[in-house]
């Protein structure tokens, strides 16, 4: 084990070891579970003093249930649920009639796989507080997993009452009834749920698979067809008491997955803050500073881009996402030589990283390299056979190079994918057609990328297109 | 016709064990004890001599290899007529790093690589096994996952090709006890990690063709620190890596293969893979494949018959679980275990989450029934790694083997060295009522608590019942030898391919029962995880055994029956000396 922890601490120099928090009070209770010795946890130094902090009050005041249940939900928003669940426990001795303290230590509970502690939980959440809604659909939800479908149906049923609008209600309903051998019962459920949302990906599968077995192909069709496009989309859970949990954590990763959340709904300049806070909390962190130097490339700051890629790279070389956002931006400055040896980094450490590869071989590309260009294309279609720039780009190397047939057959393939990215790739390739002179057959391309840009609602694209097809009416 | 029978000899009845199991051998090293009622296994393992410590390499990194293996195969690699053992070794995953510095160290006096171990089986039916590695010229030094036979060359002799973290190695089989590399001469090499492989004749032309599943892009330079429950190091899942694509290689019938993955179009999709099984899933005489991936859509490549597939996982019901989830699929077994005619899909997933049972409605659609047939509750405490159909019990129904392992720290063990401990499952088909957990029912053997990964099913003994051995990862190789008694019959078939593979791979038999529906099974070493199993093909009859004919569907289109079959029996069919055969009515 000596070795073991060696290792960790020279593997992990960015993070601090807690010391083992050891000789604290026991006082109280006899039958109150301990408060839990944390002995080896390894985080930030600010999460490490939260922690510490509200171990500390706690220890001050041992039967204080506030202050059990705060620990607890620290503990828990890192996910650290085994002794999250002894705090959650003593908070619960000390005010059983708290259903906050009820409801998360069975969410705790179920999440380690305890699921009579948490249906018992659960269901004293629901007692307690009988108009908190997550409750029952959680509790719903445990039930179903061990086989108890009445008690399942029961729950859904009654959150219905209460929510009907739920979109998850219905889904969780729909999938009781299908167990039950109610098919028209789930479909009607599942219609219901994307009714109410019409993105919610499983709910798409689950009608596939029931129109399938109804002999409906056309239905099972569509409903798969809407399952591909957004297959792990669900609606939110509303449920106050979980969001509370993250409000709590300031690790580096909760700030990462803000910053995402921020840059998501258009507000990049917040991202930015969060990323730079996530970096403070924790430097060692490879994701915000990668995140970083993404955004900073994005807004167009090299400074930013050149001062986390410094970062990163002193704490791991190969860092995938900073040298491959770094090597763009210099190839995009034209510094294709020190573009390149950023993407030869990435491939030093993953061989194997198809888009390493593709973005190396498009800067050998630009140095005039093109023997080792078209072997870095290929290399990245080997490794992923679905990467559409690897395809169009080595399409477009063989075009250049008169190999017109095998270049016919990797343009074909990349028109070949039907998704959101069509109708560029399509634009992409009809340009490659033009400059090898086949006029016709790239305006057929781009009519059919203006088809697809239409059918996708893409109205800058469209636009772009419709110019493009315009300027080369006039032009040819 | 006559079936040809040519394993009398080898072939102790269910009476004959018992007369013997009073007498005392001359085999000191064998210590079976006579098992209790109800207990069908009992772990012989050391007691046979097959002694091997797999050694993971754990230097406290937490390289992600070193919790995925081992696997381990039974073959007849000297056509003796008894089952062998092969089990692949790992190593350092980083080759910077000494075995020194390993956690846990290899056994003293045990030799490092994979390793061959010859069944000397007694003529009393004891076992007794002996490392032949050094003659057989075998002795892989990689850091080996898993392993796949298969008569590649058609000479009559099983042939060996070994998955790794690194590179894979092909061993062909001379004949005479010894085996050559032949990789890079025959161009099977995958430099990838790679997990499971299956030999298959997917282009009906009488060889067998290899498909090799791989896992992620792992490169120790590239290793990920994960946190586990306590915020301490423990193995990241597959998400942390990208998904590395899986290989076809086509037999070209001269010693070369020929990778034909994008020209078969099994480029278009991949995962983490770590199981595989071929069988004709929408019944119209093409092995399809199908991959288990590790936490991503699994694939149903369904055979077009003009050397190209399809990936028709997602509506077939097989991509991801009844409520729209992809599981942590490892290992995967297929079997007609209902006994109407097509093979239904078990596999094995992560703790918290169910295995899966996905049965077939005879057209490669397919109903995940897990709940249905209660095996959704029993396996949420486990990790299953392999699993099998077997008959353990000869009654004529397809029960389930589950050997479990965890993967990232059990909770209940922490502190311990080496916290992924858990218990195997044996599961009894009950037939309508649904598969019972006969663990807690099963002996001392069903009660260890190791880290399970591989598991490869066979007649070790050839006493007519089917036995296992369960390779455990930084632990050593278990033999649960089966010593079920009672009134049940049963019937081993050896299949011998002429225009089909050597051992027809791939063909499905149906035994042919008075007044009840014919049992069909599959002619195949694939399946469970990391493993190749007995290429004979065993029939539990029950304790009325009324067989009527054999009917064989061979891999190359053709049909044939045989009549007077014997019971408790071993025989060989030889492709050709049957009679021509319309099918079930």
């Amino acid at each position: 084990m000596q070795k073991t922890k060696r290792y960790m601490i020279r593997a992990l120099p960015g993070l601090l070891a807690i010391a083992a928090i050891t000789g604290c009070l026991r006082p109280g209770d006899p039958d109150l579970p301990d408060i839990p010795e944390l002995t080896v946890v390894e985080f930030a130094e600010p999460v490490r003093q939260q922690i510490l902090a509200a171990r500390a009050q706690l220890l001050e005041t041992p039967e204080d249930a506030r202050r059990n249940l705060r620990l607890g939900k620290i503990l828990h928003a890192y996910k650290l649920q085994s002794p999250a669940i002894r705090c959650y426990q003593r908070a619960r001795e000390l005010q059983p009639g708290d259903y906050e303290t009820a409801y998360l230590l069975g969410i705790a509970q179920a999440q380690m796989g305890d699921d009579a502690g948490a249906t018992a939980n659960l269901r004293a959440a629901i007692r307690l507080q009988p108009d908190y809604a997550p409750a029952r659909l959680r509790l719903g939800e445990v039930l179903f997993k061990t086989g108890e479908l009445a008690q399942a149906q029961t729950l859904f049923e009654e959150l219905l009452a209460q929510e009907p609008d739920s979109a998850w209600a219905h889904h969780r309903l729909a999938q009781v009834l299908a167990a039950l051998d109610d098919a028209e019962g789930a479909i009607g459920n599942n219609r219901r749920a994307v009714e109410l949302y019409r993105d919610f990906g499983p709910a798409h599968y689950a009608l596939a698979l029931a129109f399938r077995n109804r002999g409906d192909t056309e239905l099972a069709q569509a409903h798969m067809e809407r399952y591909r496009r957004q297959p792990k989309q669900t609606p939110a859970h509303v449920d106050p008491l979980l969001a509370s949990l993250d409000a709590l954590d300031i690790s580096a990763t909760a700030h990462v997955r803000r910053a995402k959340r921020l840059q998501a709904s258009g507000q990049p300049r917040e991202a930015l803050l969060a990323l730079e806070q996530a970096v403070r909390v924790e430097p060692q962190s490879i994701e915000a500073h990668s995140q970083l130097i993404r955004l900073y490339h994005r807004l167009n700051d090299a400074d930013g881009v050149e001062r986390h890629y410094r970062a990163v790279t002193a704490i791991e070389p190969h860092a995938v996402m900073a040298n491959l956002e770094y090597g763009t931006l210099l190839a995009e400055q034209g510094r294709f030589a020190d573009a390149a040896a950023a993407f030869e980094k990435v491939l030093a450490a993953h061989p194997d990283h198809s888009a390493a590869h593709t973005l190396l071989g498009q800067a050998m590309e630009e140095l005039q390299q093109q023997a080792g260009a078209e072997r870095h294309y290929r290399l990245a279609l080997e490794n992923d056979p679905n990467n559409r720039r690897a395809g169009l780009l080595l399409g477009r190397l063989l075009m250049l190079t008169d190999r017109r047939t095998e270049a016919t057959t990797h343009l074909d393939g990349v028109a070949q994918h039907s998704d959101s990215d069509q109708a560029l790739y399509l634009q992409r390739i009809a340009q490659v057609y033009r400059e090898a002179g086949e006029h016709e057959r790239a305006m057929t391309l781009l009519e059919q990328a203006r088809t697809q840009a239409a059918a996708q609602g893409q109205e800058r694209m469209l636009h772009e297109i419709t110019q493009t097809m315009t300027h080369w009416r006039e032009t040819q | 016709m006559k079936a040809v029978l040519i394993w009398r000899g080898w072939a102790l009845s269910a009476v004959v064990m018992v007369l013997l199991a009073g007498c005392e051998g001359d085999n000191a090293t064998q210590s079976v004890q006579a098992p209790s009622h109800g207990e069908p296994f009992v772990e012989v393992a050391a007691a046979s001599g097959l002694v091997f410590t797999h050694f993971n390499g754990a230097s406290g990194a937490y390289y992600q290899p070193e919790v995925f293996g081992p696997g381990v195969a039974l073959l007849d690699y000297d056509r003796d007529g008894d089952l062998d053992v092969y089990l692949p070794q790992a190593g350092m995953p980083d080759p910077g790093q000494s075995p020194a510095q390993a956690l846990f160290p290899l056994p003293a006096g045990q030799p490092t690589g994979d390793r061959l171990f010859r069944n000397e089986l007694q003529a009393d039916g004891m076992l007794r096994f002996t490392d032949v590695t050094d003659i057989a010229g075998l002795g892989h030094a990689g850091y080996a996952q898993g392993v796949a036979t298969g008569d590649f060359d058609n000479d009559g002799y099983t042939d060996l090709y070994v998955t790794a973290f690194g590179t894979n190695v092909l061993y062909h089989n001379q004949g005479d006890g010894r085996f050559i590399d032949v990789t890079s001469a025959a161009g099977v090499d995958d430099p990838r990690w790679s997990t499971s492989a299956a030999f298959l004749d997917y282009d009906r032309d009488g060889d067998l063709d290899l498909f090799v599943a791989n896992y992620v892009h792992f490169t120790v330079a590239g290793n990920k620190q994960c946190a586990g429950g306590d915020g301490t190091l423990d193995y990241c899942g597959p998400q942390s890596y990208r998904p590395v694509r899986d290989r076809l290689f086509r037999n070209d019938g001269n010693g070369r293969f020929t990778d034909v993955s994008d020209a078969a179009g099994l480029g278009v999709a991949f995962g983490p893979g770590l199981g595989v099984t071929c069988a004709d899933y929408n019944g119209d005489g093409w092995q399809d494949i199908y991959v288990a991936n590790d936490g991503d859509d699994n694939q149903l490549w369904i055979n077009q018959g003009n050397g190209r597939f399809e990936n028709t996982a997602l509506m077939a019901g097989v991509a991801i679980n009844a409520y729209g989830k992809a599981e942590a699929s490892m290992g995967v077994t297929a079997g007609d275990f209902d006994n109407d005619g097509d093979e239904d899909l078990f596999m094995t997933h992560l703790d918290r989450e169910t295995n899966t049972l996905y049965v077939n409605d005879g057209t490669g659609n397919f109903l995940d029934a897990t709940d249905a047939h209660k095996l959704g509750r029993i396996s949420l405490p486990y990790t299953g790694f392999g699993a099998a159909w077997l008959d353990f019990d000869n009654d004529s129904d397809l029960d389930l083997f589950i050997a479990n392992g965890a993967v990232r720290i059990e909770e209940s063990l922490r502190g311990q060295p080496y916290p992924y401990q858990e218990r195997n499952q044996l599961i009894r088909n009950d037939g309508t009522e649904g598969f019972t957990d006969r663990t807690e029912q099963s002996g001392p053997a069903l009660a260890l608590v190791e880290v399970s990964r591989g598991a490869a099913f066979g007649d070790l003994d050839n006493d007519g019942d089917v036995d296992i051995v369960v390779a455990n990862n930084n632990g050593p190789t278990r033999l649960l030898r089966n010593t079920i008694d009672g009134d049940n019959h049963w019937l081993t078939v050896r299949l011998q391919g002429t225009r089909s593979n050597r051992a027809g791979l791939g063909a499905r038999l149906a035994l042919l029962r008075a007044g009840k529906p014919p049992l069909w099974r599959r002619a195949h070493t694939d399946g469970s995880y990391l493993s190749a199993s007995d290429d004979r093909v065993h029939f539990g009859l029950g304790a009325g055994a009324d067989v009527q004919a054999i009917g064989v569907v061979w891999p190359h289109g053709t049909r044939e029956i045989w009549h007077d079959i014997g019971i408790d029996s071993f025989i060989t069919l030889q492709e050709g000396s049957g009679k021509a055969w319309d099918g079930i009515p």
